[in-house]
């Protein structure tokens, strides 16, 4: 053998060079295939056509009649461009054959979310809710869908369940960490599979993975509700779109973000809603069926929001459903009823199980909560004057102002704090509600416009700061639509400032953020009211005078006699004419015992007693979940302050043993039978049409704002 | 071929290319077993199917509750699902619901209620090892006026 013989040929020297070529791109590309398949996502780039103006952190489309020179500092912002034709499609969305069809001056956009069926069974005020949604493919490749969307803020989501064909799969709770792996675990691997996350107490995400093409799959969510009585009617909602909301700079990607339809990921917010545009309509209905049995002769149903349709097939059995000409879910459905009762009695639910005993327990003001002169009062108002509470909802907050100042007198002292980019106080200080001062109101409102965004945390600071008025009792009203997606800023401010002011406010337009004004009122120990945009502001501020006017029953006690009682929640607070107090509780006594309520009314005690056998009382299953669920609420209040470990685990622990959705916990069901066909599908979120009231052009251009 | 500094090619030979790319491919193969080991196992998802067996055709099924573990802790339940013999969706006892442990039930009130060897429900599980340890038992199965039946307890991998 030569030395030559020994040597490669150069041919055989290009072979082995190819053949290295080709094991270290594979390999290559198997690791980064690994690494997709892990789940983590390159960044999403701006949508065409979307400029990033530096400094002011804003995302800008090119605008034909919107100024981008007018944004505030600080002011998150983008533009839409109305689309003239409807024909632009968005990036994010699937090609399919006939997404788009033109009807009645709108463009009918194709979405993964067919329809929404809401049944709910109203017995002893506790409402069972049970919410289909009913997912579908009109695209011709398979997709993911996620939808954001609301839910009662109190509300207790306790069941979830997929349903596939005939088939339904019960979804399980798990800690949302392994909730999530488990979902995408599956979702990588072509399996159905369906998740639900809390984003807010009354926010939450729906995700289904894998609907082929043409496929529908539906999710159906069970939740419990106490419903609150109020003035005498007990009201049931349901909400049905998240509004956009403003996110100041500061909260980071934590807020809510609001995008154009299809333009997911330029919001910065992990969590986003994309809205419809302007002359876009979605496939998306919806129906609501209400059936209400009170025991007791019901009365007075009335929805203040939709067109209904109800019978009565007898005094104490009421059915209510939507009419079927109302069902675009572009704002919160109300539905109000009183039920015939010389005397209101507090009501004692409860239900036991192998932990224990669980109750419920209303209590009702005294009847003779009598009026009386009240104390002077300092009264200021807060009002949201940011961009989206333009038109109506800005309307009814200047006639809710103008209304209450009808109801002072010169001994009352009076703020008006309008609130948007900054705070702005109509004088230094408060002052006496003369003539001339109202009259000086009525001049500051009617100049007042609304722009800019909602930096509530400006109001918050200056409607509490310090009072140094002994004498005169500071209530402090906010107007607000509460379209912001910094709550927990707001309640950590209001805990911080409050001091012995009282917080009660007005919620308005027709889609409020809920979970915002009740929290606030609930740490600012006050309530708060709600004025649809159809609605007459002067019933609301007028009961609101009523309340007032009769003095709160305060310091309230509590002698629960043998019933044995732990874990108390709710009921600390104070009792106010026309508003019930609901305690919860654990129990373990078996005994027929006397509940002695104890309060003060203008400095004197007042006691009343409530009889009660806990193996004869009203049962109701959900009572210990409605328990956890105020529970968790009181923890998570307590994180405000600071938040302790152990609290953490409390509400972790609580959330899956009472099988309770919760910011800790989601529920997950995955169909592990098969596998689809295909790749993994794209991610198509569910667009949704703006609030009804908010204009598209400005409130939608300004999330929240 | 590379130019040196005075400017001048010299020829590599192909050793030190093969050396080159040799070292290339297994730096590569090392990035992609490394990203490999970097990431959990994967899981598999599978379904096992349940048997109430009541042992006599004359005997019914109205109601069951059964035990399931996976003691090697390797696998969680992502599903429930009625059998194809007991058309109700089962429930579980979320007080007892650990990573790998359930407490499954369901009851119907049918006027028929199920006899025989029934498929009472299935579960979706999601393994995270190739060697499961799965146990389960019958807690109670009862007939429709709630009556304890004798009864017993299977399962196979689901079709």
């Amino acid at each position: 053998m030569t030395k030559r013989a020994n040597q490669p040929s150069r041919r055989a020297w290009q072979t082995l060079c190819w053949v290295f070529c080709a094991i270290a791109a594979s390999a290559v590309w198997m690791g980064c295939n690994t690494y997709i398949s892990d789940g983590r996502k390159t960044p999403q780039s701006a949508p065409p056509g979307a400029h990033y103006l530096g400094g002011l952190g804003l995302l800008a489309q090119r605008a034909n009649s919107v100024d981008a020179r007018a944004v505030m500092p600080a002011e998150e912002l983008w533009i839409i461009i109305p689309e003239p034709t409807g024909q632009q499609r968005s990036d994010a969305e699937p090609p399919a054959g006939s997404l788009l069809a033109l009807t009645s001056g709108h463009v009918e956009v194709a979405v993964p979310l067919r329809h929404t069926d809401v049944a709910a069974s109203i017995k002893g005020g506790i409402s069972a809710v049970t919410v289909a949604q009913s997912f579908h493919n009109p695209y011709d490749t398979k997709i993911e869908a996620k939808y954001v969307f609301p839910l009662p803020h109190e509300g207790a989501v306790t069941d979830f369940v997929m349903v596939i064909g005939e088939r339904r799969i019960r979804g399980l709770i798990r800690e949302r960490e392994l909730a999530e792996q488990i979902y995408s675990a599956a979702k990588h691997q072509g399996h159905v599979a369906a998740l639900m996350t809390q984003e807010r107490p009354n926010i939450f995400t729906q995700s289904v993975a894998n609907i082929e093409p043409g496929k529908s799959i539906d999710v159906e969510i069970t939740y419990f509700h106490t419903l609150p009585l109020v003035d005498g009617e007990f009201e049931f909602v349901f909400p049905m779109v998240v509004a956009p909301r403003f996110n100041p700079p500061h909260v980071g990607g934590n807020g809510i973000g609001a995008t154009p339809r299809g333009q997911a990921g330029t919001s910065g917010q992990r969590v986003e809603v994309g809205y419809l545009g302007l002359r876009e309509r979605s496939g998306h209905d919806i129906s609501i069926a209400v059936t209400i049995e009170a025991g007791l002769p019901v009365r007075e149903v009335r929805s203040t929001t939709h067109a209904i349709e109800r019978e009565q097939p007898d005094s104490g059995l009421v059915r209510v459903q939507l009419r079927p000409g109302d069902k675009i879910p572009n704002r919160d459905f109300v539905l109000r009823y009183r039920v015939a009762s010389e005397t209101v009695q507090p009501e004692f639910v409860c239900t036991r199980d192998d932990s224990g005993g669980y109750f419920q327990l209303t209590l009702h003001p005294p009847h003779n909560l009598h009026v009386v002169p009240r104390q002077p009062m300092e009264f200021i108002f807060v009002v949201d004057a940011s961009g989206s509470m333009k038109g109506r909802p800005l309307e009814l907050a200047k006639g809710a102002i103008l209304r209450s100042l009808s109801h002072l007198d010169v001994h009352d002292t009076f703020q008006i704090i309008r609130f948007s980019n900054e705070a702005l106080p109509l004088t230094p200080a408060p002052v006496p509600a003369t003539v001339s001062n109202v009259e000086r109101a009525r001049r500051y409102l009617d100049e007042m416009s609304s722009a800019g965004g909602t930096h509530m945390i400006h109001g918050v600071r200056a409607a509490l700061a310090g009072s140094d008025d002994p004498e005169r009792q500071r209530l402090v009203s906010f107007m607000t639509d509460g379209f912001i997606g910094n709550e927990s800023e707001i309640f950590r401010a209001v805990l911080q400032h409050v001091g012995d002011a009282r917080l009660f406010s007005f919620g308005v337009g027709s889609s409020v953020n809920r979970h915002l004004l009740a929290g606030m009122a609930r740490l600012g120990r006050g309530a708060v009211a709600y004025v649809g945009l159809d609605e007459g502001v002067a019933n609301a501020v007028d009961r609101f005078y009523e309340r007032v006017a009769r003095p709160a029953l305060t310091d309230i006690a509590i002698d629960w006699g043998t019933l044995g009682v732990s874990e108390q929640v709710g009921g600390a607070g104070d009792v106010f004419y026309g508003r019930p107090a609901t305690v919860l509780g654990r129990f373990s006594g078996t005994e027929p015992t006397t509940i002695r309520v104890r309060g003060r009314q203008n400095g004197e005690w007042m006691e009343c007693t409530v009889a009660c056998d806990p193996t004869r009382a009203s049962q109701h299953q959900a009572v210990s979940q409605l328990w956890a669920r105020k529970r968790i609420q009181a923890l998570t209040d307590g994180f405000l302050r600071r938040y302790d470990p152990a609290d953490g685990a409390a509400v972790r622990r609580l959330a899956l043993e009472h099988n309770l959705l919760s910011a800790y916990t989601a529920f997950v069901a995955v169909d592990a039978s098969q596998v689809t066909a295909g790749r993994e599908g794209v991610t198509v979120g569910v667009p949704v049409p703006v609030p009804a009231g908010m204009r598209y052009e400005t409130s939608t251009a300004r999330p929240g704002g | 071929m590379t130019r040196t500094a005075a400017g001048t090619r010299k020829r590599r030979s192909p050793r030190g290319l093969l050396s080159g790319l040799f070292g290339f491919a297994l730096l590569a193969a090392l990035s992609s077993v490394c990203s490999q080991a970097q990431s959990p196992t994967t899981p598999t998802f599978r379904t096992l199917e349940f048997f109430v067996d009541l042992g006599s055709v004359e005997a019914e099924l109205a109601a069951y509750q059964f035990e399931f573990v996976e003691s090697a802790q390797s696998a969680v339940v992502v599903g429930i699902e009625a059998g194809r013999d007991f058309p109700e969706t089962p429930y579980y006892d979320p007080k007892a619901l650990r990573g790998s442990r359930v407490i499954v039930a369901a009851y119907t009130l049918a006027a028929e209620s199920t006899r025989g060897k029934c498929h009472v429900a299935t579960l979706h599980l999601m393994e995270t090892s190739a060697d499961p340890k799965y146990q389960v038992d019958l807690i109670v199965a009862a007939n429709a006026e709630g009556t304890p039946t004798t009864a017993t307890i299977s399962w196979t991998e689901g079709q």
